[in-house]
């Protein structure tokens, strides 16, 4: 059977008769892929989990506002990085006014039971983490999910020769706090 | 792959040592059928009509109420189809449908559902089917019925 573009998706998802239909083919083709993408911002489980419904149940209300000038996956990307961003700040203020509150990355992969990465798996995620916000998007969609740059401007709202820069200094960083370790 | 080649040819230029580690996953892992609960759950609150999905997707057959006499009926075109066969067969002539045995019926059914048509079936039948039912392949249904052929009762067959 011929697999549905996301272009036919997308007029499944406008029609009220097979939106249901084209929700559950849109979340078996895209969970797992922003799944992982809102994990490496949010990095906590249980947190990843809230986050990602929320952006999936964002994405079923208010497809009607997506205008289909840029490739449908890449709006998924987007609302999905928006979603785990403004989490991501409103624990973080939360968390500012208190400092024991704040165990700090390393800790955090110390006690999280879902992590079960090797020492230099550890290392890199540190040094991921040391790098700001934005860039630390750059770096992951490049380097984990393989992103063009081009989708990557639509997703970001960012030129690609800012993305491109971003992504060369994220990477010498993350070099050199390797090789420092 | 050529996307993958610029980006890895990319990473070696700026960042050898990364580079290395390329094939290296962050290290997070996810309990079996995380994701499908996930999705579950999202469904619920949507409140979606369709029912939950499982790891698979799972359809009691037997629910459908025409479903039960239509395999009774491919059964009867087996049985027929064999017992014709047999009629013209010189070492099996005497051998008619009301001298086989219960057991003997089951047996023979369940020895050759294998040979089952499933496809000229759904073909032949398509008021029978229903848009689920649609979504199952051949395999999908031949397994139903070899699974389900225990619980076929004979009399349904014998009513028909």
């Amino acid at each position: 059977m011929k697999e549905i573009t996301d272009e036919q998706l997308h007029v499944m998802l406008l029609d009220s008769s097979t939106k249901e239909k084209g929700f559950r083919i849109l979340m078996d083709r895209y969970q797992e892929k922003l799944y992982w993408h809102v994990r490496r911002i949010i990095l906590d489980f249980d947190d990843t989990d809230d986050v990602v419904q929320n952006t999936f149940i964002k994405v079923f209300r208010n497809i009607h506002n997506f205008e289909g000038k840029s490739k449908l996956y890449t709006w998924l990307y987007r609302i999905a990085t928006n979603e785990a961003i403004t989490f991501k700040a409103q624990k973080q203020k939360k968390m500012a006014d208190s400092i024991d509150n704040n165990p700090g990355l390393s800790n955090t992969l110390n006690a999280d039971s879902y992590f079960e990465g090797d020492e230099i798996q550890r290392k890199l995620l540190l040094a991921i983490e040391e790098l700001p916000e934005k860039q630390r998007i750059v770096f992951n969609l490049r380097y984990y999910d393989e992103m063009p740059y081009e989708e990557m401007s639509a997703v970001l709202d960012t030129s690609v020769g800012a993305l491109k820069a971003s992504y060369h200094h994220a990477a010498k960083k993350i070099e050199a706090f390797l090789k420092d370790e | 792959m050529k996307r993958k080649d610029e980006i890895k040819a990319e990473l070696e230029e700026i960042a050898p040592f990364l580079a290395s580690l390329k094939d290296k996953k962050e290290g997070f892992k996810l309990p079996n059928h995380h994701l499908v609960q996930m999705q579950n759950q999202i469904f619920d609150q949507l409140n979606f009509q369709a029912p939950n999905l499982t790891a698979r997707k799972k359809i009691n057959i037997w629910d459908y109420a025409w479903f039960k006499p239509a395999v009774a009926a491919v059964f009867v075109g087996i049985v027929a189809t064999s017992i014709f066969f047999w009629n013209n067969n010189s070492s099996m002539k005497t051998t008619k449908m009301a001298d086989m045995s219960n057991a003997d019926m089951d047996s023979y059914i369940a020895d050759n559902i294998d040979d089952f048509d499933v496809d000229l079936f759904i073909k032949n039948n398509p008021d029978l089917l229903d848009e689920t039912f649609k979504d199952l392949n051949a395999e999908d249904i031949h397994q139903y019925l070899h699974e389900s052929i225990d619980d076929l009762d004979i009399d349904d067959i014998e009513n028909l």
